[in-house]
């Protein structure tokens, strides 16, 4: 009489059991492109700078990525994704023409020449702070946003040089600066591990 | 022999009832939890990940070639096509916009004798990169990059509120996504 019950509960453990797993792993395949792991190849292109091949090599090679990128946005439009901003591209199209035409000089340059980066390391985002990381790794990402800090800090408190009894950019400095301190002191104190 | 069937089936749709509640449940919670939250499309950004790649590596080698005109239509190139949204691809698609828009920006404004820009068309540039509702993607360096360099494209255009105004909410973005890395240590 009481034979059905254990089994049943036996059964119940087993089918829940794998239905987690199930669940679990939809989960985890699910977050996989949240995490930007599908970016891959931006983040190993930045860091595969190439040095100095052969000329023959790189002209290949540009001319297979171009084939590449053709193909990859052939693909998307097949996927049925159009562009976002035809209106916009083609406005700026139109608008570059008038103002080239009317329009004085072009943007000056940079008073400090920053180098033309390759985009931070995805390693960065948000989305892959979930997955599991060496402490190497982590440690580039903590220099890296440190980085990134200390920047803003010495746009931040350039400006406070064309503005300085205006209490705003006195602020905004100084928390910039005590920004910076901090973040470089968790770039050190992880190196320094 | 009744009664044992009969218990059989009581038990049988208990258990079945609290399978379908219980998965129920935890797809609620999983939901609830932002775990539950895959791009309608992955293939598609799959292989928007794989286009961006291949634009970068392009680039890479082009500035190599000191051909900045060539790395910038390259990424002009990019942001003219198709081009998944948030409905398509999930919150990585407008990411990874921002990456190749920062890229472009960041080359115009180094090389801006290269298919020249007004700070007025650089701007609106940066607007059309980060999109009307970037403030509710989950921060990420991408952003914040490209939030920055609105900071110097106004400070071009002589809007210094405006510059520090983006400066400061790029410093709050790197802010978060430090305390997210140091946090992600522990």
């Amino acid at each position: 009489m009481m034979s059905p019950v254990p089994s049943a509960r036996r059964l119940s453990a087993v089918v829940l059991a794998a239905l987690l797993a199930a669940c679990a792993s939809k989960s985890e395949r699910a977050r996989e492109p949240h995490t930007l792991d599908a970016a891959p190849p931006a983040i190993e292109s930045e860091s595969a700078a190439p040095a100095a091949p052969a000329e023959p090599v790189q002209h290949d090679e540009l001319a297979a990525l171009e084939q590449q990128l053709g193909a990859r946005k052939a693909q998307l439009q097949a996927a049925g994704v159009v562009a976002q901003t035809p209106k916009e591209a083609k406005d700026d199209e139109q608008r570059l023409k008038k103002s080239t035409a009317a329009s004085g000089p072009a943007p000056k340059s940079p008073t400090k020449p920053s180098p033309t980066a390759p985009s931070t390391a995805p390693a960065a985002d948000a989305a892959s702070a979930e997955k599991q990381e060496s402490p190497a790794e982590r440690c580039t990402q903590v220099c890296e946003i440190s980085a990134a800090i200390c920047d803003l800090r010495d746009q931040i408190c350039d400006l406070l040089t064309r503005h300085l009894d205006e209490k705003r950019y006195i602020l905004a400095c100084d928390a910039a600066i005590a920004d910076c301190r901090i973040s470089t002191e968790a770039c050190h104190g992880c190196t320094d591990n | 022999m009744t009664m044992i069937t009969t218990t059989r089936r009581v038990s049988w749709l208990s258990l079945l009832a609290g399978v379908v509640l219980g998965a129920c449940v935890m797809l609620v919670s999983l939901a609830q939890a932002g775990r539950l939250a895959p791009p309608p499309n992955p293939e598609v950004l799959v292989t928007l990940a794989q286009t961006l790649g291949a634009a970068h590596k392009r680039v890479d080698l082009l500035v190599a070639q000191k051909d900045y005109a060539g790395a910038i239509a390259t990424l002009e190139d990019l942001r003219k096509g198709p081009w998944p949204d948030r409905a398509d691809a999930g919150e990585a698609a407008e990411q990874l916009r921002h990456d190749a828009y920062g890229r472009l920006v960041r080359l115009r404004i180094d090389h801006p004798t290269v298919d020249p820009r007004t700070p007025e068309q650089l701007g609106e540039l940066v607007r059309e990169g980060l999109g009307d509702d970037y403030k509710t993607l989950g921060v990420n360096a991408f952003t914040a990059r490209l939030v920055g360099l609105r900071g110097e494209v106004a400070e071009q255009r002589g809007d210094d509120d405006a510059a520090l105004t983006a400066y400061d909410e790029a410093l709050t973005m790197n802010r978060g996504l430090l305390q997210q890395a140091l946090g992600a240590g522990r």
